[in-house]
């Protein structure tokens, strides 16, 4: 990894050790596909396990993280970078790794990331999809589940649970209150029907 | 395409019984022969990585062993381990011993099942009577140990939920003894069958020049002679203290899949016995979380992998510090086989020879669309 | 005799006949017979929607045998009576679900496995996935679990048995009935996009009924 490292230095980048089977870099947007390119000619990482994106919604960012391997297959190097939320596009990776197209498709359907130059942007698991891709933080899944499919009505699944437990203690100690009280009444009026049944029992 | 212009569109599947779960393969036919093939997936979507966005660690805990039907456990380890990964976890040395286990038993039992599934895609009716039932009596063992047949929800963020019965250990001793004598029989009835040698060697076979560069992974790989394996080259829990061959052949056809699964069924068995052995008697088997049900994980990422049944699987998972997980990915081990090895191997093959391909292959829809 | 049984009722002519020539009770034994028949030969279409389809190879095989039911798998809808519903249904499932069910022979049932087709299961936050099956498709047994065991399955087929010998109202017979109703919740769901276009347009059944 040593030998990784001081390549990568010279690039002006920084690798960052995870844990033993798992290292990290990070690159700029504009670098990325020169960067990928190396990676797999020169430095023989020729298999693309994976592509990730990441929301951050609050700084409006996608982070998207390649998940590059060896012909070993002994560690896992990410290549993440940053694209820009609103108006979102990658250039398409499926010229240097075929299984790249699919994943990218995938990507495109749930995050809305625009691949200019990618061969078949065709639905992936969706079928017409009409809203915002799912995959954002900003889709609301609970008003569309609740737009579509309203729960059954006998159930109480829809209640919120931390209202109904708290709902359910308070009635649990007005009962409990109400017991006492009770009681107490009770023995009260005990001792008022007979109140020198005690003075006898004392005898 | 003018060569498409005299083919029939079919689709293999979602309604059918030779497909490997609901997905469907758009096929054009020439003949009987496949001239173009289209995969299509989504008919199991749910979401999961949306779901876990709003859920704490614990309550998608639950949900994620639902992610890949026939072998939940690779889906359990791979999130817990993302967890202990990100947020620093130790787990103690009989935890890792259990977790070992139950993930050898998942893949004995997927393996059983997958062999049931292309017997059955061949028309040999009796291999999946036999095989099923002999899945079963795993299953049994899994209910005994986990409380769950199917999911079993077990492996948890730093340990495991519950500690191995009495009397566990011999059960599953006297299993492995029971499935080293039916693995002989099976040798003699299906992998030495004369039918299924005829139908599958030669069939599917995987160009092992592009294999590792296109991301196969699992016996598609280790079929056409390249020695690969999660457990052996990134070893997690207590492989690098086990001892087990990783099996190999250089055919490349749905024969040599099929041989690589025995002998890997074999190799499952001796890591049991083995475990079996070196079981610790004592030992804390989960660790304490403080306050977890308001669990923090880091603003950090990771990647985990784990070898399922069909290859590697693979988790991304990214905390931002707050109870909820960021962002959590899966990559499949069939994703990649059913899109860009299925398309290109079912060209010029026949149409009889698709749900042997599939199964071979071990494709599994509910793990490619999550 | 000129048209088959449908369900639990007799042809209305054929009743009629046997009335006519004093043998009205004649038709009651028929219905008995033929029902008792129906319930021990039911033919189940091989289509696994969701995570239950794990437990049907057991269910079938050789450990819990649904054989011995009489219960069996086909591969086509058009020589079907039961279609199991293995569990939750995306919106993309659900569109083949009903070409499926509707390409069924009557007399057709429906079992479903696992909570999600009852109220969403542990998916009910989900967006691809329906909650209430009953508004799309009638159902008939609903065998719950996650996963249900092959027992409980069998226990359904056993269920299903006793309604169907029983000749209690199925549910294609609502289905026709409450036509409207299932057509409107599939197309409020749906958004239109339900194959085929070619189906019959049940809404102008009167004006011939095409599309």
């Amino acid at each position: 990894m040593i030998d990784l490292s001081s390549k990568l230095e010279k690039l002006s980048l920084e690798l960052v050790e995870k844990n033993a089977h798992l290292y990290k870099v990070t690159v700029k947007l504009e670098n990325l596909e020169s960067i990928l390119l190396s990676f797999l000619n020169e430095f023989g990482y020729i298999t693309l396990d994976s592509i990730n994106c990441r929301d951050d919604l609050e700084e409006g960012l996608f982070t998207i993280t390649y998940c590059l391997q060896t012909e070993k297959r002994d560690h896992v190097v990410m290549v993440q970078t940053s694209i820009d939320r609103e108006n979102a596009t990658l250039p398409s990776m499926h010229t240097l790794w075929p299984q790249a197209e699919i994943m990218e498709r995938e990507m495109h359907e749930m995050f809305g990331v625009d691949f200019p130059t990618h061969p078949s942007l065709i639905d992936f698991a969706l079928e017409y999809w009409e809203h915002m891709p799912p995959m954002r933080r900003d889709f609301d899944t609970l008003e569309f589940v609740n737009s579509m499919n309203p729960f059954r009505d006998q159930r109480g699944d829809n209640l919120d649970v931390k209202v109904e437990m708290k709902k359910r203690r308070e009635e649990k100690k007005a009962a409990k209150l109400k017991a006492e009280q009770e009681a107490a009444a009770k023995l009260a009026a005990q001792e008022q029907q007979n109140p020198d049944s005690e003075a006898q029992n004392n005898e | 395409m003018s060569d498409l212009k005299n083919t029939i569109k079919i689709f293999h599947g979602p309604q059918h019984p030779g497909i490997t779960g609901n997905m469907s393969v758009e096929l054009d036919l020439l003949g009987e022969t496949i001239k173009r093939a289209q995969t299509h997936v989504g008919y199991l979507h749910r979401g999961f990585e949306k779901l876990v966005e709003r859920r704490t660690v614990v309550q998608a805990f639950t949900i994620v062993c639902r992610i890949c039907v026939p072998e939940p456990d690779p889906n359990e380890e791979n999130f817990a381990r993302a967890v202990e990964n990100l947020t620093g976890l130790e787990i103690s040395e009989k935890a890792k011993y259990i977790r070992t286990m139950i993930l050898e038993m998942q893949r004995l039992a997927t393996q059983f099942l997958w062999m049931g599934g292309q017997a059955g895609s061949i028309g040999l009716g009796l291999i999946p009577q036999w095989s099923v039932c002999d899945r079963d009596y795993m299953l049994d063992l899994f209910e005994e140990l986990t409380g769950g047949r199917v999911y079993h929800m077990y492996a948890f963020p730093g340990g495991v939920r519950r500690d191995i019965p009495d009397g566990f250990l011999d059960k599953l001793s006297d299993l492995m003894n029971y499935y080293e004598k039916r693995i002989t029989v099976y040798n003699n009835t299906f992998f030495d069958n004369t039918i299924f040698k005829s139908r599958a060697i030669g069939v599917g076979v995987v160009n092992a020049d592009e294999a590792l560069k296109n991301g196969y992974v699992g016996q598609t790989l280790r079929a056409c002679g390249i020695k690969r394996d999660v457990r052996r080259d990134m070893p997690y829990l207590k492989y690098d203290q086990l001892e087990f061959d990783i099996p190999t052949r250089t055919e490349g056809d749905v024969y040599a899949r099929a041989l690589v699964r025995r002998d890997e069924m074999l190799q499952s068995i001796r890591i049991l016995r083995q475990i079996i052995k070196q079981m610790p008697k004592d030992g804390e088997i989960l660790q304490k979380i403080p306050k977890h049900r308001k669990f923090k994980l880091p603003a950090d990422d990771t990647y985990v992998q784990t070898e399922s049944a069909r290859g590697a699987m693979s988790y991304y998972m990214a905390g931002d510090g707050s109870e909820k997980i960021r962002r959590m990915q899966v990559r499949g081990p069939s994703l990649v086989h059913a899109y860009t090895l299925l398309e290109k191997l079912l060209v010029d093959s026949q149409l009889a020879d698709v749900a042997m391909t599939m199964n071979s292959l071990g494709i599994c829809p509910p793990e490619i669309e999550r | 005799m000129e048209s088959g049984f449908h369900g639990s009722d007799l042809d209305s002519s054929l009743k009629c006949k046997l009335e006519e020539s004093g043998m009205a009770n004649t038709h009651a034994i028929m219905e008995k017979a033929v029902n008792w028949f129906r319930s021990r030969s039911i033919f189940v279409v091989a289509y696994g929607t969701g995570c239950g389809a794990i437990e049907m190879p057991p269910t079938f095989t050789s450990r819990y045998d649904a054989e011995r039911m009489g219960v069996v798998g086909v591969a086509t809808p058009r020589q079907a009576d039961l279609i199991i519903l293995s569990g939750y249904l995306a919106y993309k499932t659900l569109r083949r679900v009903i070409r499926t069910y509707e390409q069924m022979q009557r007399p057709k049932y429906v079992i479903t496995l696992g909570s999600c087709p009852i109220n969403g299961g542990m998916y009910w936050d989900s967006y691809n996935t329906i909650k209430k099956l009953d508004d799309y498709i009638p159902v008939d047994v609903y065998v719950t679990g996650c996963m249900p065991r092959p027992e409980s399955v069998i226990e359904g087929f056993v269920l299903l048995q006793e309604r169907i010998k029983n000749g209690e109202k199925a549910g294609w017979q609502k289905y026709d009935e409450n036509l409207k109703f299932y057509k409107d919740n599939q197309k409020r769901v749906l958004g239109g996009h339900i194959d085929p276009s070619y189906e019959t347009d049940w809404y102008n059944l009167e004006n011939g009924g095409v599309a």
